[in-house]
Parts: C-alpha cells; structure tokens; sequence
C-alpha cells in the first residue's frame, strides 16, 4: 500500500479528528486571508493616492479626510463646497503664465485644478473639471488619450481604460448616470439621470483618476443648479467646486497656505505631510492586522501540531507494526507528511472558499478603515500568501512526529 | 552502513529469494536493554525450515530474542545470520527490506491499523508493491475470516485480529515467520484457527514462536527455554 493511500484512507476513516483539523486550518486561513486583504486595501489607499499634487484646497475640515477623500476617493461622503469664485481668483491671479505680465503680485501657483463631484456611475464618482484638468503645465504629467479627447460639451464624458475595461465600455457609447452629491448617501431622486456619451479614454495611471468619470465643469454646474436648496446647501448656490488640486512653484506653497488659511474660509493642506500623518496613524492598525494574522495563523498551525502529535501518539505502536512488517522509516515518513499535506491543501481550499464568502461582510465592518469596496482590485489570489503559510504551516506541524518517528525504538514500543 | 561484502550477499540473496527457507543463528551476541539490563547469546542456531517453540516466563526476553532474529534490535555486539546475510551489516532500509520480502512477523497484539478494514490489513503485507484484492480475500478466506474483509478492524476482536494478522502474513509467503505470543487471549476454537494459519503459512518457512500457552506444545517438535538462549 502506498503511502498516498495510507494517507488519504487515514484522513477518510477518521473523519471527526480530520473535520475539526479542517476547522483548525480552514478559519483561521479564512481570517488571515480577509485580513491580509483588508490590510492591501488599505495599502492601496497609498498605492492610488495620487501624489503628483502638493496641496488640497477645500472647505474646513479633518486634515485626513479631505486628503483621502479629495485625493483617493474614500468615503461616500466628498468634501464640502467651496465657491467656484475663488478658483477663479486664484487662477486669476497666481498662476504663472497666465497672468498679464506686469501684475504687480508674484505668481506662486504652476497649476490649479478644480474638481466638482456631481454624479455616481455604478458606485463611481463623476467629477467635472475644466481644461486645466488635461493640459497641466510640464513637467507635470497630464492625462493620456489612448483613443477620444477631453468632454468639451455638457453632454460628454471621459474614463480611464482600466474603468472602460471594468465597465466594458467603448469610444460612443451612451452611458447614464445618477446625478448625486455628497449630503444625501443615495442618488438624488427628484433628478433625471443623465446621458453621457463616452469621448475619450485615457491611459490607466494607477491613481485614483482609473475610478472616476470625468466631465466638463459646466455640466456639474448645470445639475448643481437643478438640486434643491435644501440638499445643495450651499451660500453660492451651484457655483460651487469640492475642492482644488494646486501645484506650488518650486513646491513651496506658503503664499497659498497664508492666502487660503488667513484670508479665506476654505483650508488648505500640504500633501506630503498629510501623507506622512496618514501613514503614521493607520500603520500602527496595519502592522497590527499583520501580528493578528501571523498570530491566527500560528494558532492554526499549533493546533494542527497538537492533533497531528495526538494521533501520531495514538498510532505509535501501529507504525511500530508498520515499521516492523517492512515499511521503512522514509515511507512512514512520507505517509505523515503526504497526511498533512492534503489535510493542510484541503483546509486551505475551504478557508479561501470561506475568505471569499466572508469578505464582504468583513469589508463593511471595517468602515473606513479600507477605502470603499468600488474600484479596489482585491482578488481572492491576494490571500494567497496566507495559504501558502497555511500549508506550509500544516506541513511544518506534520514534522513534529517525523522527529519522534526518527527517535521511535520499535522493540520499546511493540514490548510497551 | 552496508560494506560492500553485505551488500554483495543481499543481493545475492534477493538473487535466491525463491529458494527455501533461511537458517538463523545469534553468535556472540551482547545486548543491554535499558540501564541495567544485560543479555548475551553465545551461539543459537535454528536450521532452515524448522520449527522451533521457545518458552519461558515473562520478561526472560522472548520478545527481544525474536525482535534481535527480525533487525528490529541492533545488538551491541555479536551476529545475526539469516541465511547468508548478516543483518548487522544491513542499513536500517535493507532490514526494512529484508522484513517485507522475507518475513512474516505476529504479535501479541497492536496487529494492524485500526482504521482500515481487514482486507486492507492484509494488503499492507505488499509494500508500495500493489498485491491483488483477490489474493488478500483468499488468505483471508484460510483463517475463516473472509466474511469480516470490510469490516473495520478497531471493531473486531482479539482473536479475529490475529487471525488477520496471520492473514497479512499468508497472503506474504515469508520465509521466516516469527510470532510473539499470537494465542496467549484466545479461546481454545481461535487457538486451533490460529494455528492452522500458521501451520499453513510455516511450510517452506522457518517458524520461531515464543510463547508460554502449553495448548500448542504439541505442534512443535524442537520446543526450547528462553533460559538456554539467553546468558545473564
């Protein structure tokens, strides 16, 4: 008889020890794999932050969340308006470049883009910006058209060809979407959906722009104007932006910091240093997501140790008789890690099917600890490591009794 | 290690694994078991074929005689032939191969594995070489227990285990059987079974039983104390 057929008739005809064993490996696989997850996603938070900008105009408020929410997408909830009027000013008069050239103050801005966040598309953000959105002075790096151009109508719109793949959307095709806005968590109802024509498709970039549609600013403002006072609340009615994308000259942006944080009611914070803070608050929860899951998995494996150590114990005077009847101690051998093999590749096999199932739910009790579930490229295959570990695991605790089996005297145990 | 010499004669051996039975002999042999116990045999010779009862009471070392003639103890000094080959020049895997393809070893009990049936017991006796499912139903069949072949053996008792046991060893054909007290439970019907097997199983083999039931004296023509092996 084989040692794979010794293996699998023992797992099969000792079918209540070998399900708690797949128990044993199965949840803590399940775990280790959602967390392992969970905590990519948030790495992701870094990974399509897109940083190429060094600072974020918006309304007053959390320093983070208008970082990741103007910058990464998070939340359902986007930042408060600010009026469009001062996009304008500041464009009027700090740009480099565009202003007349005997403007008595100095130019202290390279670019400045507005972003107003208008609609949703299966989930998605649609946001609106103007031509300073395509065409960023260089070196600043500016959308790619792959196919199409920019929306220059109210009534077009373009998408990253990560999304158009997602979608499985192609240059003119007719989209609709929901007109939204940050205050009311479903779309607005009292609105008609708009049609959109697919006009453009740009490289994916990896940022944060790969998630969202982008439109002409006057479309945004065309809907704001349909919304009722009450959801749009806002002092400047539709002529409004959600928040500002600045790239300081020579990257110091004192003047604008002075100007917005003195001089305005809007708020303006540098991205490096926010990134930094960011970094610093939420590692602290990821490396400890990490030791919970080295720690689920060690468990796992220590229980998995334990039972294999018990039936080896159990069947310590049967593989003396194996032993003795002529089976060397290299088939005994392969027969015991042969059992932990299927066992740890079948406890695995259920735990991913269970990770799967079960990371959803996990995802929403999280809340804002992982960016929001649309968009994220969390395949099942991310858990991957933490199956190979389970296995490796399962495998390692097949060798404790390899150790006894190699020290096991036969004649001691046959007389025991 | 195997010098070149052993493994000359295993291979010689396997060579002439359809001749008859093997001889065994013990020369010179020193053992210590534990940290007090001390055992030596100045030269006891089995001939080919021949079977040989030895008795003698609890703890003389019956078991180790047996376990020393099968490889499973390594003595400190001294030789054991079987045959041509001196098992103390043998690797541990060449004894693992001695045993599977030549002997057929019984023991008082812890026989077989508990979760496999009876007839998968018996086909253990193959190795990693398949033995056919038919073959393993008619050795069953010789010690009456066919009619079990699919039963788990943790459900049998005593006495239909050794029965299996003897089955494993049948369907093997060894050349030296070994069996360490196999009726010291059963009743005097399975003793009788038992024996049968065994009887059946020793033609052509060289048959060393220990054992002190006075029921089966009778089947052995050379029946010996374990105090004329052993010297203390």
């Amino acid at each position: 008889m084989t040692p794979l057929r010794l293996a699998l008739l023992s797992l099969a005809r000792r079918r209540t020890a070998t399900t708690i064993a797949l128990l044993a490996i199965a949840f803590p696989v399940a775990a280790g794999g959602a967390l392992l997850r969970l905590y990519r996603a948030s790495e992701q938070r870094y990974s399509s932050l897109d940083r190429s900008f060094d600072a974020v105009v918006g309304a007053k408020a959390g320093e983070l969340d208008l970082l990741l929410g103007a910058l990464n997408g998070d939340g359902e909830v986007v930042p408060e308006p600010i009026t469009l009027n001062l996009y304008n000013t500041i464009r009027a008069n700090a740009i480099a470049g565009l202003s007349p050239p005997n403007a008595a103050q100095p130019r202290f801005l390279s670019s400045l883009i507005p972003i107003t966040v208008f609609a949703r598309f299966h989930g998605r953000r649609v946001i609106a910006s103007d031509v300073s959105f395509w065409q960023r002075p260089a070196p600043e790096p500016s959308p790619v058209f792959i196919s199409g151009r920019a929306p220059t109508t109210t009534t077009e719109v373009s998408l990253s060809e990560a999304l158009a793949k997602t979608e499985g959307l192609h240059l003119g095709d007719q989209i609709s979407v929901d007109p939204w806005v940050s205050r009311s968590n479903s779309s607005n109802a009292a609105l008609a959906k708009l049609s959109l024509r697919v006009v453009g498709i740009t490289k994916a970039t990896g940022a944060f722009w790969d998630q969202v549609l982008v439109a002409d600013l006057r479309l945004a403002t065309e809907v704001l104007a349909r919304l009722p006072s009450s959801e749009l609340h806002s002092a400047w009615k539709e002529h409004i932006t959600h928040y500002l994308l600045a790239n300081c000259l020579h990257g110091d942006c004192a003047t604008l910091k002075d100007l917005i944080n003195q001089a305005t009611v809007a708020q303006m914070i540098e991205v490096k240093p926010a990134v930094a803070k960011l970094r610093r608050l939420l590692g602290q929860g990821q490396r400890m997501g990490l030791v919970i899951t080295t720690m689920i998995l060690t468990l796992g494996a220590l229980a998995v140790a334990g039972m294999m150590l018990t039936r080896f114990d159990a069947m310590r005077g049967q593989l003396a008789v194996l032993r003795a009847i002529g089976y060397g101690r290299r088939e005994v051998a392969l027969w015991l890690l042969l059992e932990g093999l299927l066992l740890g590749t079948t406890a695995t096999l259920c735990g991913a099917a269970l990770d799967g199932a079960s990371f959803p739910w996990l995802r929403h009790l999280t809340q804002s600890w992982a960016p929001t579930a649309v968009g994220l490229d969390l395949p099942l295959l991310s858990s991957a490591p933490v199956w190979a570990a389970a296995i490796a695991a399962t495998l390692v605790a097949a060798c404790l009794p390899l150790l006894r089996l190699l020290r096991q005297d036969i004649h001691r145990t046959l007389r025991s | 290690m195997l010098d070149a010499t052993a493994a000359a004669k295993l291979t010689a051996s396997k060579r002439s694994a359809p001749l008859g039975p093997p001889s065994l002999r013990l020369k010179d042999i020193r053992i210590t078991l534990g940290k007090a116990l001390r055992l030596s045999i100045a030269d006891f010779k089995i001939a080919a074929g021949e079977r040989v009862l030895i008795h003698g009471p609890s703890g003389q070392g019956k078991t180790t005689l047996l376990h020393l003639l099968a490889g499973l103890i390594v003595p400190d000094c001294g030789e054991v032939w079987i045959g041509p080959t001196n098992l103390r020049q043998l690797s541990e895997r060449q004894r693992s191969q001695l045993r599977r393809r030549d002997f057929g070893i019984i023991f008082q009990s812890l026989n077989l594995l508990d979760h496999l049936t009876a007839v998968e017991n018996v086909l253990l006796a193959g190795g990693r070489t398949a033995l056919s499912r038919h073959a393993a139903l008619v050795a069953l069949a010789q010690v009456d227990m066919e009619a079990y072949s699919e039963d788990s053996t943790a459900s049998l008792s005593l006495g239909q285990q050794q029965r299996i046991a003897a089955a494993r060893m049948l369907v093997a054909e060894p050349k030296v059987i070994l069996a360490d007290e196999p009726t010291s439970s059963l009743d005097e019907a399975n003793v009788e079974l038992l024996m049968d097997a065994l009887d059946a199983a020793a033609k052509g083999a060289t048959l060393v039983m220990v054992s002190h039931d006075q029921r089966i004296r009778a089947r052995f023509r050379r029946v010996i104390s374990i105090n004329e092996v052993f010297n203390r």
